[in-house]
């Protein structure tokens, strides 16, 4: 085991529930470097978790205090745990289930409010968990198990959301981009305000088999960072490329939600004060 | 340019050995990630399953590391430890 795992995580959880193969464990091991070179203590931060294979294979698994939330809901939990202890670290382990599909008014509201959570929404590319069918997220024309003769409807992008939404702080990352990851995961845990990062995974028993036809782990980390690069091995172009880096920064330029929120309640009280005593 | 390395060549003198490579072997899933992301042959697969049911990888040759953390940062399941010796 290494280090960082043995210092923060539950030795319970350790070996993983995740397939071999999988990029889960690459992106906890990250977030874990990040909030180790930032200093923070296992009481600092409390992670929370969603459902499908993200909130399935890290929930439980932080060494501090955790929660696992409904589908999609982890956003609407952490909303009043951060009102109730606005001095804590909230880092949001979902999907792109919990993200982009069933929990995207969460996500835009919770980014609307500035609230000062950040969010890892790490992206397999489908319902795995459940078989390997299409979310708002696999690419344009890949087969899945529910779109047999290839993806119809155009994919989505979060961070385009969440950017309009007001998010003070969006980035995409993919798997095979660790040190970009960790500094920007810094960087989001800095920002006193609501931060988004998406990160892109490879799935090695659902989406590899169907999309690619292999669940060889190598050929399906290679694919991800073709895409991340935009050239194959050989020299020719990708399909389509994913633009990662950090796309919006305006960390701490809007006020945060849980302080709005504290401010008007005092200033209320003190209101109610000053006309029940004249 | 590809992610993994298919030709590995020992390092040169000088720059290597000086790198301690511990690998949970009892929590590896046999991904090959850190096998094929080493640019010099230092892991190999077992040939004795571990109690997951894979064929765990083990250091063989911990002399050729150069210190270079790929395999700690991609490896999935939190198995392997690179520290100065």
């Amino acid at each position: 085991m290494n280090k960082l795992a043995a210092k923060y995580l539950r030795p319970s959880q350790i070996p993983t529930k995740a397939c071999h193969g999988c990029g889960i464990g690459m992106i906890e091991n990250w977030l874990l470097q990040a909030i180790d070179e930032l200093g923070l203590k296992q009481e600092d931060v409390i992670f929370g978790t969603g459902i499908g294979c993200v909130g399935r294979q890290t929930f439980a698994t932080w060494g501090g205090d955790n929660f696992g939330a409904t589908h999609g809901r982890a956003l609407a939990v952490a909303t009043g745990l951060k009102l109730a202890q606005p001095d804590k670290k909230y880092l949001i382990v979902v999907g792109d289930g919990d993200a982009a599909s069933i929990g995207t008014s969460h996500l835009i509201h919770a980014a609307r409010r500035n609230l000062g959570v950040t969010v890892i929404c790490e992206d397999n590319m489908g319902y795995e968990s459940t078989g390997g069918q299409f979310s708002p997220t696999t690419p344009a024309g890949y087969v899945t198990n529910s779109s047999p003769y290839g993806m119809v409807e155009p994919g989505f992008d979060p961070c385009d959301v969440v950017k309009a939404a007001g998010a003070t702080f969006v980035a995409e990352t993919t798997a095979t981009q660790w040190h970009q990851t960790v500094k920007i995961v810094k960087k989001a845990l800095q920002n006193d305000g609501f931060s988004f990062v998406h990160v892109r995974f490879p799935c090695n028993e659902n989406f590899g088999a169907y999309a690619l036809g292999t669940r060889d782990t190598l050929k399906n980390l290679e694919w991800i960072y073709e895409h991340t690069q935009g050239r194959k091995a050989d020299g020719s172009e990708t399909d389509f490329t994913w633009e990662t880096g950090i796309k919006h920064d305006a960390s701490n330029s809007r006020p945060e939600f849980s302080r709005l929120l504290r401010d008007m309640n005092a200033r209320v009280k003190a209101d109610m004060e000053a006309k029940r005593r004249p | 340019m590809a992610l993994f390395k298919t030709e590995k060549k020992p390092p040169r003198a000088g720059i290597a050995g000086k790198w301690d490579v511990v690998i949970g072997e009892d929590m590896c899933k046999a991904c090959g990630f850190c096998l094929n992301v080493c640019p010099v042959p230092v892991f190999e697969y077992r040939t004795v399953p571990n109690k997951l049911g894979w064929f765990p990888m083990y250091v063989k040759h911990e002399e050729h590391c150069i210190g270079c953390m790929l395999c700690y940062q991609i490896c999935p399941d939190f198995c392997i430890d690179v520290a100065a010796k």
